[in-house]
């Protein structure tokens, strides 16, 4: 059974809207009765997602949806794209300019905590854009708690 | 321990006098966001000098109750505006980081 299903439009260099999808989406999850563990996990994931998209790409959309007792979170843009993806997920690699820098990115981490929060993460990249999918199993004591 | 009990005259809150009774533990210092997301414990005070929207993004991500912006940064009214539907303390200070985290210690706040 289909739970959730959003659709969210991410502007790029929009610092004052970045995060917006990921708040509504720790909102919605909250609401919903899951543990902490859980939307810490599936918030922190779409955060780092949703500012890539903002500092480092030409927009994108996100959508989130709940299926049964998975969460899955789909993020596309329209490039440049990540010209090696191995590069990109070593801790401390970035590429965000000066601005950015100075909102407090570019620590080269996000990828990472992507990665360390998602049960499945598969990421697909050429310059037409990226592709970033991911996936939380909902646990028993996931459910029910808030 | 408690936002209030950080408060003399170093030290400012702007947001709702409500939320200097938000309750903190310890306390995790950094600029970069990501860092932050990754090593900030719940219930944390974070201790920054970047101060825009994101960083009280991070905080209710990370479920940090205050955010003391150091060295003269200070919060703009949009992000006063989102810390306090949030129930999010905004302190500032001129005293650089360090020196906020030996007064906190000195003090037995931390
Ligand atoms: N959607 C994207 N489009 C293009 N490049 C990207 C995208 N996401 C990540 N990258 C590239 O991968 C690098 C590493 O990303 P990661 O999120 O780990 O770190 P960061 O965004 O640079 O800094 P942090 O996330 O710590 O603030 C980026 O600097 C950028 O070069
Ligand atoms: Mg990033």
């Amino acid at each position: 059974m289909i739970t959730l299903d959003r659709h969210f439009v991410i502007v790029p260099n929009d610092y004052n809207e970045a995060g917006k999808a990921s708040s509504e989406l720790k909102r919605t999850l909250k609401r919903m009765g899951f543990s902490r563990d859980l939307i810490k996990r599936v918030s922190v994931a779409s955060y780092e997602a949703e500012i890539n998209i903002v500092i480092h790409s030409l927009g994108g959309t996100a959508d989130f949806k709940i299926i049964d007792d998975v969460i899955y979170l789909q993020f596309i843009d329209c490039g440049p794209g990540i010209p090696d993806i191995e590069l990109a997920m070593q801790e401390g690699f970035s590429t965000a300019n000066e601005v950015s820098r100075l909102n407090g990115f570019g620590a080269g981490m996000g990828l990472k905590n992507i990665k360390k929060a998602a049960d499945d993460m598969i990421l697909v990249s050429d310059c037409n854009g990226t592709v970033l999918k991911l996936k939380f199993y909902i646990r028993e004591d996931d459910k029910n708690v808030g | 321990m408690l936002v209030n009990d950080i408060l003399d005259s170093r030290y400012r809150i702007w947001t709702v006098a409500e939320t200097g009774k938000n309750a903190f533990s310890g306390c995790y210092a950094g600029d970069l966001l990501s860092v932050v997301l990754k090593s900030a414990k719940a219930g944390n005070l974070l201790v920054t000098i970047i101060a825009n929207i994101n960083t009280v993004a991070v905080a209710v991500l990370a479920d940090l109750p205050a955010i003391l912006f150091c060295e003269g940064a200070v919060p703009s009214g949009e992000m006063i505006r989102k810390a306090e539907e949030e129930q999010i303390a905004l302190l500032s200070t001129g005293l650089t980081s360090v020196e906020v985290i030996l007064d906190l210690v000195r003090r037995s706040l931390l």
